[in-house]
């Protein structure tokens, strides 16, 4: 089956965003094929939950004053800096996955273990939507579903700075804030930390591309967003993901 | 009512039942959907008063791990709204079809002719499940 491999993007948090839910849109309607992209965050970004609010997950004073943006997704889940990493988005159609929810992620994350074993490390898949390495969370996932068609993103984590993502996000008590510290340093890993290098995001892309097409047994056909696609995309950033109205609407 | 898809109601292709009683009806989502997401922590229900198109997104939820955005298989005005979910949305999951989401004014009584009955339903998730 042939899948479009769209272009490396590095956007604000509201355009990528706004990108994922255009494609799941566009394939929505039959106009694009199940597709798959790589993507980066400039200005780095919190991004929280579609059910979460951001003033209690967000620092949002520290994070203005670091100039990192506040984005609430469309996918479930917690909240996420997105710093150091390489985040990617999967679009298909639903009866391209398992019904059962945990097959679904695992078919979708499984290309993830095996790019993370092409670049040396032993990866693992674990349920319902993490993939460790020694043990250690390296990559979380999440997934949304609308009108038959999936749509699954994620990162990848090429370096971590826990003592940021801590200045950023809130605790549920404050009292235990040194504990979760050093709780989440001990559970969550990154690519430079297991390889003992830096790694680029070619690097990273280049593996994971492999991964998808070699678990999935697709092909992937390099294409770009579809006009219907970009203008959305653009209308969304605008009208929905950049808002207050939608950022804060918890 | 505690078949996995009752006879009577009518359905989307997207988890959601519809009982018809006159012009306004009740929507909600099917049992085997309920079972297969587990439990609701969240919902997001619609709003009362608003006209909702069919297609439309009319139900935001999330369970343990699964979240999602189901449309509505019917046209027309949103006269009532179960509240109740909002502080307890894990009712869906303990009897889908005792508690709807919505009632809806239909716009157009023809547009159910678009729907699935149980058997269609039926056949439907079995070709999905398979």
């Amino acid at each position: 089956m042939k899948w479009r491999l769209l272009p490396m993007m590095e956007l604000n948090g509201a355009m990528q965003m706004a990108i994922d839910e255009a494609i799941l849109t566009a394939r929505a309607r039959h106009k694009v094929p199940n597709t798959i992209r790589f993507y980066t965050w400039k200005p780095s970004c919190v991004t929280i939950g579609y059910f979460q609010s951001a003033q209690q997950e967000v620092d949002l004073e520290k994070a203005k004053q670091a100039g990192v943006d506040v984005v609430r997704r469309y996918t479930g889940g917690g909240a996420v800096l997105h710093d150091n990493e390489v985040t990617y988005s999967i679009v298909l159609t639903e009866s391209d996955v398992p019904s059962n929810i945990i097959d679904s992620y695992k078919k979708l994350c499984l290309p993830i273990v095996y790019a993370l074993r092409l670049l040396g490390l032993k990866a693992e898949f674990a349920p319902i939507n993490d993939i460790l390495v020694s043990g250690r969370k390296i990559s979380g996932n999440a997934q949304t579903r609308k009108q038959g068609v999936v749509l699954q993103h994620g990162t990848l984590l090429l370096k971590v700075d826990i003592a940021k993502m801590f200045s950023l996000l809130k605790v549920p008590n404050e009292k235990l804030r040194d504990k979760v510290i050093e709780r989440a340093s001990a559970r969550v890993t990154s690519l430079e930390q297991e390889l003992g290098r830096s790694v680029a995001v070619d690097e990273v892309i280049a593996a994971l591309e492999k991964g998808f097409t070699a678990v999935l047994g697709i092909s992937l056909e390099r294409g770009k967003l579809t006009r219907f696609e970009s203008e959305l995309a653009k209308r969304l950033a605008r009208e929905k993901y950049a808002t207050k109205e939608w950022s804060f609407m918890r | 009512m505690d078949e996995e898809l009752p006879k009577g109601l009518l359905y989307n292709d997207n988890h959601s039942w519809v009982k018809v009683n006159g012009d306004v009806v009740e929507v909600g989502i099917t049992k085997p959907f309920a079972n297969s997401v587990k439990e609701f922590v969240y919902i997001e229900l619609p709003e009362q008063g608003k006209e909702i198109k069919k297609g439309e997104t009319y139900v935001s939820m999330e369970s343990v791990k699964w979240s999602g955005h189901l449309e509505s298989p019917v046209s027309g005005e949103i006269v009532e709204v179960n509240n109740a979910l909002f502080d307890e949305p894990s009712l869906l999951n303990q009897d889908p079809y005792k508690h709807w989401i919505m009632r809806v004014k239909l716009l157009d009584k023809d547009e159910l002719n678009g729907l699935m009955d149980a058997d269609q339903a039926l056949a439907n998730l079995s070709c999905k499940l398979g």
